[in-house]
């Protein structure tokens, strides 16, 4: 039943030209910070539509993840997390253990 | 045969006595006695003595010849043994040479070797010590990052409520609008 959904919403979303974006967060975002960010998914994608599905991550530490395109191949990550994991590559360090 | 007739005369003149007696001419006796004991040993002993003495003679000079043949013999193996000598001796000076020769060669290559080597080792211990300090360099560099990380983390977590992650979401939208993405 779960697999019959997920095809007829693919089917619907195509059919309608709608691009499902997942963002992902530390705290529930507001409506017009999710309007926001849909307007720049649109941007990006050249969609008519765009469908925001939200989730809960601690890990992140601050800021927010954006996932979309088909099957979620497509990551923009503005996270602190990704932030501090480059700067710790640019000092070749190990794997810094990030407990939130 | 004399002699004892002699005697039996004698016992004859004093037959009382009924013993031999004693011949006072003990000189003309005795020289009788060697003048008849060489005639016999002269007449009977000339052709023994003869034969003996050619014998001898021979044997002597055999020897004579045969020491004769030594001698020459030994004086060639003397002669050739003299210039062999020699020539052992010049050979000797020749490796005796090209002994020191060598042995200064081997000391050069020795010497050479040993530079190098210690050379080497002289780049291997700098070498391991460079290593070893930037080892050193790079575990306290890391150590030092690692805590500051941790630290910013606790701070950052410590610090972090509502408002400031509205802040950084809403900050992070502006950027996102501002970067020209192509797709």
């Amino acid at each position: 039943m779960t697999q019959i959904v997920r095809e007829f919403e693919n089917a619907f979303n195509s059919l309608t030209g709608t691009e499902v974006a997942t963002v992902t967060s530390v705290v529930q975002l507001e409506s017009q910070d999710l309007a926001q960010i849909a307007q720049q998914v649109q941007n990006l994608t050249g969609a008519k539509n765009v469908r925001v599905k939200t989730r809960i991550d601690p890990e992140l530490i601050a800021g927010f993840t954006i996932q979309y395109g088909r099957d979620g191949s497509s990551l923009i990550d503005m996270s602190v997390r990704k932030q501090i994991e480059e700067i710790t590559s640019e000092f070749e360090m190990p794997a810094v253990t990030l407990d939130v | 045969m004399k002699n004892v007739t002699h005697s039996f005369v004698f016992l004859a003149h004093w037959p009382s006595a009924g013993s031999f007696g004693l011949n006072t001419d003990i000189l003309a006796t005795n020289l009788i006695n060697l003048t008849v004991v060489v005639g016999v040993l002269i007449y009977f002993g000339k052709g023994v003595l003869k034969d003996l003495l050619d014998n001898r003679k021979q044997r002597i000079l055999s020897t004579i010849r045969n020491s004769e043949e030594l001698r020459r013999g030994t004086i060639e193996q003397l002669e050739k043994a003299r210039i062999r000598l020699q020539k052992v001796e010049l050979e000797a000076d020749e490796y005796r040479m090209n002994g020191y020769s060598e042995i200064e060669r081997e000391k050069a290559n020795l010497i050479n070797a040993t530079s190098i080597s210690l050379e080497q080792l002289e780049k291997s211990k700098n070498e391991t010590l460079y290593f070893e300090k930037q080892r050193a360099m790079n575990q306290v560099r890391q150590r030092v990052f690692q805590q500051a990380v941790q630290g910013a983390l606790g701070t950052l977590n410590s610090c972090l409520n509502t408002e400031l992650h509205f802040r950084t979401i809403r900050a992070n939208i502006s950027i996102l609008g501002a970067m020209e993405w192509k797709s």
